[in-house]
């Protein structure tokens, strides 16, 4: 379980800002949301796995890993990726 | 006073290495001339190599004949996009950002259409270097010229030129059905915002825009490359990245990495310019096809037009706030150009434009849009000076309009642990109340400034900074001392910063560590040195490698002590057992006569942000009769978590400043209607001289960063964030005119001084 | 068609061969093996290929080679004497008043001629006097100290 902080392009697909979905990673909560959300995984995803535009903050964790494991409190979120100079 | 530590924000614990000033390993090479810099390298047998570039900034390549500079005598091979393997549309992630190779191919060598003033289209390798210009200049390309278009918001428009005609923009959103010039589309929204504008009492929105600028390193692009008759490639260049760079190599010449070494040499400069790949794959391909190593170093023009400056920016920022200083919610809308092929650094740019608040509701629209300029690289914090300009002087205005100091109104908002971004996560621990105070406590802000014609200003700014894989290893050498090997290229004291977290670890000096960058075969992967990443997480490697030594030398003691290790204690870098006792140095020297060599190893990839804060105090004078705005006096102050090394941590805190300075005040490209930039050169591109500056006060705030074991966070990028809007605001004070455009140059400011006189 | 030159680099009687088109910061580098002085721009504005010719600073860059002919130059190489740095070489490195340091060498050549000419300058004619060096990475804070503090530790103050 994670609350997941649905990116504000795809709160039509959710209808909300926030849902809190099953899953001990974050593929598996993707893979969840996808049940509920028909059509949200394609705009995340990208040959299976996260799309290279974006990154994950996984509590404070920002990685790009969807084995990163979650538990109920932690937020999930999407977000561009960064280059630094 | 240049220097000072905010004395509440001192880490409790004592060190003996860390936060002392030694004199980095590297500055005899670099005080004498005998640092080898990659155009210092006379490779045997060596040739030349220069590039033809197109001369419109937007046309159609009808042919290129290269028959005629292949008969001259002494030049040896000659090099298109025909020659690169046909790229993939495969977008990679670098650690830093990512690249779509097919684009990035696409740069190097021009396929079918040229996309810039200035896009290479063609080379030629040569036994000279005048040779090769000349034979460069035989080589004829037809062009068939298309119109350009050279600013974002007409770039954005349904009639503006294509640049690329499958462009589709990218966002989460429905997917457009026609191509455009946006490649991109980024959105974050918190709370409601029309109730957070219903809620304020003042409301103020603003048009900003910024030119392109560059980051002006002294080191022009360079490499020489060689192919060997083994297949092997080996490229010696100016890089802040070895591995990125193969990485880049191996995807675009479509060969395994391991066929790949890059030797990075001394660097002169990067900022963020000299991750991406220019002349390296070109200088592969001509010593492939010459078959003796190829060097290939840029002219100064080159630089500007033709490699990766940081982006021009349209921004609408509004903010609302009650009567009591509260801010209530935010609003921005954000155009970056980012030049002839997709992925500026538009995501970090509407990542920060309200990251220094507490916001509660806000929304953020921010759109990458190709044009007709070079691709766009990171600067420094890239995006995030952009950014500050645009939300610093809104804030600035209303602090003015509800009649609050600047520094408590932002006090009042700043972002502390808990506070949620816009984009959403939620800070740990950070130091920008800190600051702010710190500049409150400060001899400057204490000083009156008075006199005519000046004023003083105030900004704060906000850098990620990023963790990224790192690795090294460290040798313990028979006298005791220790060789460190790392990956991350030195731009600026990181062997030392890097050494002295080895040697505060092991209980040893700096000078008893010898740090070494090494090429791609001789140490573990390691990231770019960008991102502000390289002191925390390759200084996070380096303590690693010492526990594991330590852990060894335990060990080792307890062999030669004939004890059980669990016996062994060590404590300020002595061991204790059985009785006994000897230094680290002195167990390395008996433990090289009984046990095993001792090496130690470290690998980390912290995956997280060490979210670095910087607050600028500034005074001005402006010149009435010429518009020239006077730098009088210019604090900063940032968090460094721990300034390992202080003078390093002032000297990136100085030389930010220096670059904010710079990026307010003159830098800026400037085209002509054909597309052609002016002022290709560092006598028209004006960056800061020493005679432009004063001394740069620094005060180095230290809130520990929970994610390292000595409290470090990075401190390269963030300094250049706030000049730009602490001098708007300065110079706001100085002449009754606010700006809203970068750079504020002397005409700039002339004519809207004019202007208010005059009242127009 | 190559030019003979004779001239003295760092006290010693050099003679090379080159090109009129090249310009002495080409053939110090490339001939003569003297990499100390950089190419940054290569048309006279970064002072990064900065030299003493005829007791003068010079952008060894907009110098022909042929026109070294007969004179003295001197290059950061010849800075240091028989392994003990210059004051200055101890004061930029003590000062850490250099970060990339592309364009140490060339402000160590500007800041040894000016020390020379003026042995006590203020920080005013220290900033004027350097100015035509860039350096994109200190800001020149620390590098106007380290001349400052190399002017104080002078034998003429």
């Amino acid at each position: 379980m994670a609350i997941v902080f649905i990116p504000s392009q795809l709160q039509k697909l959710t209808g909300t800002a926030q849902v809190e979905v099953e899953g001990d990673t974050v593929r598996a909560v993707v893979e969840q949301m996808e049940k509920q959300f028909p059509g949200i995984q394609q705009r995340l995803f990208e040959d299976d796995q996260l799309s290279p535009t974006l990154q994950l903050s996984v509590d404070h964790v920002m990685t790009r890993a969807l084995s990163t494991s979650v538990t109920p409190s932690t937020e999930i979120h999407f977000l561009p990726v960064i280059g630094g100079g | 006073m240049s220097t000072e530590v905010a004395p509440d924000t001192q880490t409790p614990a004592t060190y003996k290495v860390i936060g002392t000033r030694p004199v980095r390993h590297d500055s005899a090479d670099k005080v004498t001339g005998k640092a080898v810099y990659t155009d210092d390298l006379h490779v045997p047998n060596m040739v030349f190599g220069a590039f033809v570039r197109s001369p419109h900034a937007h046309a159609r390549i009808v042919s290129i004949d290269t028959s005629d500079a292949e008969k001259m005598p002494g030049v040896l091979a000659t090099c298109t996009s025909a020659d690169l393997p046909d790229p993939w549309d495969k977008v990679d992630n670098l650690g830093e950002g990512c690249v779509n190779y097919a684009h990035l191919s696409g740069n190097v060598l021009a396929r079918n259409k040229a996309l810039y003033k200035g896009h290479a289209v063609a080379a030629v390798a040569a036994t000279d270097s005048y040779l090769a210009q000349e034979a460069a200049r035989r080589i004829r390309v037809e062009y068939e010229p298309l119109p350009a278009t050279m600013c974002v918001q007409d770039a954005m428009r349904n009639d503006a030129p294509l640049l690329h005609d499958e462009l589709i923009t990218h966002t989460l959103d429905d997917k457009p059905a026609r191509p455009s010039n946006i490649a991109s589309h980024i959105q974050f929204e918190k709370g409601n915002v029309d109730e957070g504008f219903a809620a304020a009492d003042v409301v103020i929105e603003r048009e900003f825009k910024t030119a392109t600028v560059h980051q002006g390193y002294i080191e022009p692009h360079v490499s020489v490359a060689l192919w060997n008759e083994d297949g092997r490639l080996k490229i010696w260049t100016a890089t802040q990245g070895s591995f990125v760079v193969r990485q880049q190599m191996a995807e675009l010449l479509k060969m395994p990495v391991s066929q790949i070494t890059i030797v990075p040499c001394e660097i002169g400069g990067g900022f963020g310019g000299k991750i991406s790949v220019y002349e390296q794959p070109v200088a592969a391909v001509l010593s492939r096809k010459c078959g003796r190593p190829v060097k290939i170093m840029m002219q100064r023009d080159e630089v500007f037009e033709a490699t990766g400056p940081t982006p021009a920016s349209f921004m609408r920022v509004k903010l609302g706030a009650t009567k009591d200083g509260k801010l209530t919610a935010g609003k921005a809308w954000l155009a970056f150009d980012a030049g002839a092929f997709p992925g500026g650094v538009i995501g970090p740019g509407a990542m920060c434009v309200f990251s220094c608040y507490d916001l509660p509701h806000a929304t953020v629209d921010g759109f990458d849009v190709v044009l007709n300029k070079p691709k766009t690289q990171a600067y420094r914090a890239p995006g995030s000076t952009h950014v500050a300009f645009a939300t610093e002087c809104v804030i600035d205005e209303l602090a003015e309009r509800l009649k609050i100091d600047p520094i408590e109104f932002r006090l009042n908002n700043a972002a502390k642990e808990g506070t949620r971004r816009v984009d959403g996560p939620v800070y740990p621990r950070v130091g920008l109340v800190e600051c702010l105070q710190a500049i409150q406590e400060s001899d400057h802000w204490k000083t009156p400034l008075t006199g005519p014609n000046r004023g003083r200003g105030v900004a704060c700014g906000f850098w990620f900074n990023c963790g990224l894989k790192s690795s090294v290893t460290a040798n313990v050498n028979a006298d005791g001392t220790v060789t460190l090997v790392e990956g991350s290229t030195d731009i600026g004291g990181t062997r030392t910063s890097i050494a002295m977290q080895l040697a505060e670890t092991l209980g040893i000096t700096a000078e008893d560590v010898i740090p070494q960058v090494v090429d791609t075969d001789s140490v573990g992967f390691t990231d770019v040195t960008g991102g502000s990443r390289t002191t925390f997480a390759t200084g996070l490697a380096a303590h690693e490698a010492a526990l594991d030594i330590q852990k060894q030398m335990v060990e080792q003691a307890a062999q030669i002590w004939e004890c059980s290790p669990d016996e062994v204690t060590v404590a300020d870098g002595v061991y204790q057992g059985n009785g006994k006792s000897l230094s680290f140095k002195a167990l390395a020297v008996e433990a090289d006569k009984v046990g095993i060599p001792i090496v130690g190893r470290g690998v980390v990839d912290p995956q997280c942000s060490t979210n670095a804060f910087a607050v600028n105090l500034v005074d001005v004078e402006v010149d009435p009769e010429t518009g020239k705005v006077t730098i009088l006096r210019f604090t900063v102050c940032q968090d460094a978590g721990k300034a390992i090394h202080p003078s390093y941590v002032e000297g990136q805190m100085q030389g930010g400043s220096a670059q904010g300075i710079g990026w307010a005040l003159n830098e800026e490209y400037f085209y002509g209607d054909d597309g052609h930039m002016r002022n290709a050169s560092f006598l028209d591109y004006r960056m800061p001289t020493c005679y432009d500056l004063p001394m740069i006060d620094t005060i180095i705030v230290e809130v520990a960063n929970p994610d390292h074991p000595y409290g470090v966070r990075g401190v390269g990028e963030v300094p250049i964030v706030p000049p730009p809007p602490a001098i708007a605001n300065a110079i706001y004070r100085a002449t009754g005119v606010r700006f809203f455009e970068l750079p504020m140059s002397p005409p700039t400011v002339w004519n809207a001084i004019k202007g208010q006189t005059t009242g127009e | 068609m190559k030019t003979h030159v004779t001239t003295t680099i760092n006290g010693a009687t050099v003679e090379f061969l080159c090109q009129p088109r090249q310009s002495l910061l080409a053939v110090l580098r490339d001939e003569l093996s003297l990499t100390g002085c950089k190419e940054g721009c290569n048309n006279g504005n970064c002072g990064a290929c900065t030299v003493m010719l005829d007791g003068l600073p010079v952008d060894s860059c907009l110098v022909l080679a042929v026109e070294a002919e007969g004179a003295e130059i001197e290059t950061v190489e010849g800075i240091a004497e028989q392994g003990h740095l210059h004051p200055l070489q101890q004061c930029f490195l003590e000062g850490a008043a250099l970060q990339c340091g592309i364009c140490t060498p060339g402000f160590l050549v500007t800041a040894k001629a000016l020390l020379e000419k003026n042995p006590q300058p203020s920080e005013q004619e220290i900033r004027f006097g350097l100015a035509g060096n860039l350096c994109r990475c200190t800001g020149y804070d620390k590098i106007v100290r380290a001349v400052q503090a190399a002017s104080q530790a002078s034998p003429e103050s």
